[in-house]
This record gives structure tokens, C-alpha cells and sequence, in this order.
């Protein structure tokens, strides 16, 4: 549904060459530390970014060969931009209204007083965490097949973001939608994400299945001795500690069967994130 | 008309809205101010002047907080955004225009004035291609600089309009107060047939700056 085959953009000191694939009923994450690349991918997804190679593909076609009833089909969150601050909810009813075919009045309109919008007040008054689940609601108003979402959990309390995050595990369940997520928050992408592509410095370093990534991945924790004996064939990133060192392997299971002195600790996002970027 | 402008000027509408205070405000301070060296139908042209303005204000307001990105994921195209500027411009200075101008007619007839109603419409309507001027001119800039950067430039091309304007009206006062009945009516037949060309030479300048705005915005990055 959503494809980035090799996209390549070249800022003066920054340079993003990436390729995404977001299948159709599938969410994935995109994830990384601040200034990865992430919003600049999305961006050139959505065409707001001219690229320097490669090709982006959504529904099948070129980014700039989407009509106006595919782009219907896109709901968005960004990370650093929204609607006008100086309007209200009630102000951007009718304009969404127009816009899209399917949005739906009522609902949006029930969702924002549930989820405590006032549909009167500037939304310059609101708080971050108010305004993303704006962002959010407008984006799962219209019916999108499509979910394009930088940080949409950013600046939301714990109870909002796991009212958001079923909000999109619901959205995805029918299997014809697909969702692409970006968050620094990990748990949030455990939770709800397929598949997570991890990106540093403008390129994918890893891409997983998070089944996999949460099973099969561990950090070991060895001493220089026990190191200088470990079977390294399955390591995929090593790191000096005071201890020795932080291994990250795809095997944990095997270091585990065959190293039972070593410590072995359960893989995450964020240990991933930790051992896979740079520093 | 594609729904995607639509909702564009509905965005507009209502941001014009949230201003209206400030710029009915600023109208009356101004119309205030200019109305003891002025008469009525420089303040109607007048009208359509500041409206035109009133338009790049709403750039302004795309542009906070980096708002254009979240616009251009709405299922709009660049080119919706330009046309409708210029749909939006052109309703912002004509219909506010006729209106005070009706009213303004209205005010005329009830002192009894002498003059035809199409020589009114003649001595109003010099506000029209100016304020097309302007939105000729602006809503380029606009789009390739944004409201910041393009003040400057903006007051500039304010106080050489001003200046016009103040030319104009001055001239205007100055055959009416010569008691020069005939040759002012004769300079405004004149005149009428100026500001017609004068309309569509601000129309042909409209759809050139449309072209340059939509070859300015495809190439802009959110």
C-alpha cells in the first residue's frame, strides 16, 4: 500500500536513503532517535519534500500521480504541523466535511466531545497532548485506507495514548487498512506495530517483524573472558561496557541452550535502539 | 467548483472571520483618518484596497506553525491552494466593494447629489485594478518568501500604492474644488474608459501571476 523503493534526499549535512515497505492490513513502525530521518521519509511520502531519487509508491501509484479522491484515502498525523491555530474545531467541521467524501460529522464530532475537545475554543488554547488527539481524530474521521503517523502519541498522558492506540488497533482490524507509525515512545510500537524499521542517520539499519524482534533478540551481558570465548557468528552488534560487553543477537535462544553462565536479557525496542545506532 | 477549493475557502472565510473585529476596527480608524481629506468615493476604492490586503493575512495564517505541511495532506493540490488565493482575493475586494459602494450610493442619494450613478461607479471603481495590482503582485510573494520575509517588500509596494491613491484623490479634490464642472466630468468619461482598461489590464496581470505562483509553489518544500 505504501512503498519507498531507495528514496534518496540530500539535505547540506544530512543525507536519507531509505526503502519502506507498509503491506496492506499491516502496521508498522518507523523507529529512531531524534533526527534519524523519520519525519523527513514521511514527508517525502506525502510529497511535501521534493527527493533526489528513488520512487514512492501509495495505492499503487507514483506520490505524484494521486488524484484528489486517493489522497481522500490518506489520513496523516505530523509531528510539527497541524490546522490553523487560530480556528476551532467547529470552524474545521464544515472544511473537513467538504473535503471528504466520507467524513463523518457526528462521529467526529461524539469522538471530540469524549475525548474532552471543547469544539468552541481556539485551538492555540489547547494543550499538546489536546491537539494531537485532534490530529488523530481528524485522521481516522474519513475513512482513510491509508494511516501516515509521525509521533501522534507525543505529548499524550498514559491514559490518552492507550485510548489512541485502541482507537488504531480497532481502525486497523479489518484488515484492508494499512497504518505506518513513528514514535520515540517503544512500548507504544510493541503493543501495536506488525513490523518496526529502525533508521539512523537516514538509513534502515533493521527491519523486523516485532513478534520476532520481542522473541528471537536478546542483549547478552558478558565479561571480557566470557566475550573473547562466545560464538559471535550470531551477533549482530557489539558494544564495550565497564563489565566487558552488550551483545545484541537474533539467537538469544542459542546463547542461551549454549552459554547457560551468561546473561541474557529479554530484546526491546529500546535495546535495539541502544545498540544498533550511533553514537 | 472542485470541492477541495471548496474547503479552501471555507478555511478562509472563517479565518477572515476570526479577524473581523481587527479589520473592521482598522477600517474605521483609517476611513476616520482620511475622511476630512478625502471624499466618499475615495473611501469606497479604499475599501477594496485594504481587502485585498485583508487576503494576505490569511498567508499568514497557513504558514503559523509551520501549518502549510498539515494543509497540503488534505486532498488538495498545489494548484487548488493558488487558484483558490486568487478566487478568494478577487471575492475578497469585489464583494465587499459593491457592497459599500451601494451603501455609499445610497448615502449619496440621500444628500441629494448631483452626480449620475454612473460616474460614481466610474470615480469608485479606481480601486479595482489597484487592489488586483496588489494581489497581482502579493500573492507571489507570498507563496515564494511567506509573510515574513515578504513585509518588507510588501511596505514598500503599501506606500507606493498610498501614494498613488493619494495622487488620485488629490487630483480628484483638486477639479472638483476648481469648480471645473465640465472638464472633471469630461476628464471622468475619460477616466471611465481608462479604468476599464485599466480592469483588464489587472486581470491579464492576474492570470500571469497566477502562472508564476503555481510554478513557485510546485517547486516549494513543507
Amino acid at each position: 500500500m505504501i512503498r519507498l523503493n531507495n528514496v534518496i534526499k540530500q539535505y547540506d549535512n544530512f543525507r536519507m536513503e531509505c526503502s519502506i515497505h507498509v503491506p496492506v492490513g499491516r502496521i508498522t513502525g518507523l523507529i529512531g532517535r531524534n533526527g534519524a530521518g523519520k519525519s523527513t521519509a514521511f514527508k517525502a511520502a506525502l510529497g511535501l519534500i521534493r527527493t533526489d531519487g528513488g520512487s514512492i509508491e501509495i495505492f499503487g501509484k507514483n506520490v505524484s500521480q494521486l488524484t484528489q479522491s486517493d489522497r481522500e484515502q490518506i489520513g496523516v498525523v505530523l509531528s510539527d504541523s497541524g490546522f490553523c491555530s487560530y480556528l476551532t474545531i467547529r470552524d474545521f467541521i464544515p472544511v473537513l466535511d467538504t473535503m471528504y467524501a466520507d467524513f463523518s460529522k457526528e462521529k467526529f464530532t461524539a469522538d471530540c466531545e469524549r475525548m474532552g475537545l471543547p469544539l468552541k475554543k481556539k485551538i492555540k488554547e489547547f494543550s499538546t497532548g489536546m491537539k494531537r488527539k485532534l490530529q488523530i481524530l481528524a485522521a481516522l474521521s474519513h475513512n482513510a485506507k491509508a494511516l501516515i503517523l509521525d509521533e501522534p502519541t507525543a505529548g499524550l498522558d498514559v491514559v490518552a495514548r492507550d485510548e489512541l492506540l485502541g482507537l488504531l488497533r480497532e481502525y486497523a482490524e479489518n484488515g484492508e487498512r494499512s497504518i505506518v507509525i513513528s514514535s520515540h515512545i517503544s512500548s507504544d510500537l510493541e503493543g501495536i506495530c506488525d513490523d518496526v524499521y529502525l533508521i539512523d542517520d537516514g538509513k534502515i539499519v533493521l527491519h523486523e517483524d516485532t513478534d520476532v524482534l520481542l522473541s528471537a533478540y536478546g542483549v547478552l551481558k558478558v565479561t571480557e573472558e566470557q566475550f573473547r570465548n562466545l560464538d559471535k557468528s550470531y551477533l549482530l552488534e557489539t558494544k564495550k561496557e565497564s563489565f566487558g560487553y552488550s551483545c545484541l543477537t537474533k539467537r538469544k535462544q542459542f546463547y542461551q541452550d549454549n552459554y547457560p553462565s551468561v546473561v541474557v536479557e529479554r530484546g526491546s525496542i529500546d535495546e535495539v535502539i541502544t545498540m544498533m545506532t550511533k553514537h | 467548483m472542485r470541492k477541495s477549493v471548496k474547503g479552501l475557502l471555507l478555511k478562509d472565510i472563517k479565518i477572515i472571520k476570526s479577524q473581523m473585529r481587527f479589520f473592521l476596527v482598522t477600517m474605521i480608524i483609517v476611513g476616520m483618518f482620511l475622511t476630512g481629506k478625502f471624499n466618499q468615493t475615495f473611501f469606497v476604492g479604499y475599501t477594496a484596497v485594504l481587502s485585498a490586503f485583508l487576503l494576505m493575512t490569511t498567508f499568514g495564517f497557513d504558514e503559523f506553525e509551520n501549518g502549510f505541511a498539515f494543509l497540503f495532506t488534505l486532498p488538495i493540490s498545489r494548484k487548488d491552494y493558488v487558484a483558490e488565493k486568487y478566487l478568494f482575493g478577487i471575492l475578497l475586494v469585489t464583494v465587499p466593494f459593491a457592497l459599500v459602494s451601494i451603501c455609499s450610493w445610497i448615502a449619496l442619494a440621500v444628500q441629494d447629489t448631483e452626480m449620475h450613478f454612473v460616474q460614481y461607479l466610474v470615480s469608485v471603481s479606481s480601486g479595482i485594478p489597484m487592489a488586483f495590482l496588489i494581489l497581482a503582485l502579493e500573492i507571489p510573494l507570498q507563496i515564494k518568501f511567506g509573510q515574513a520575509k515578504s513585509r518588507l517588500i510588501s511596505v514598500i509596494m503599501i506606500a507606493g500604492m498610498t501614494t498613488c491613491l493619494s495622487l488620485i484623490g488629490t487630483l480628484n479634490a483638486m477639479s472638483v474644488a476648481d469648480g471645473m464642472e465640465s472638464v472633471s466630468t469630461i476628464g471622468r468619461l475619460g477616466m471611465g474608459l481608462w479604468i476599464l482598461m485599466a480592469v483588464g489590464g489587472a486581470a491579464v496581470l492576474l492570470f500571469l501571476s497566477y502562472t508564476i505562483s503555481c510554478r513557485i509553489i510546485q517547486k516549494k518544500e513543507f
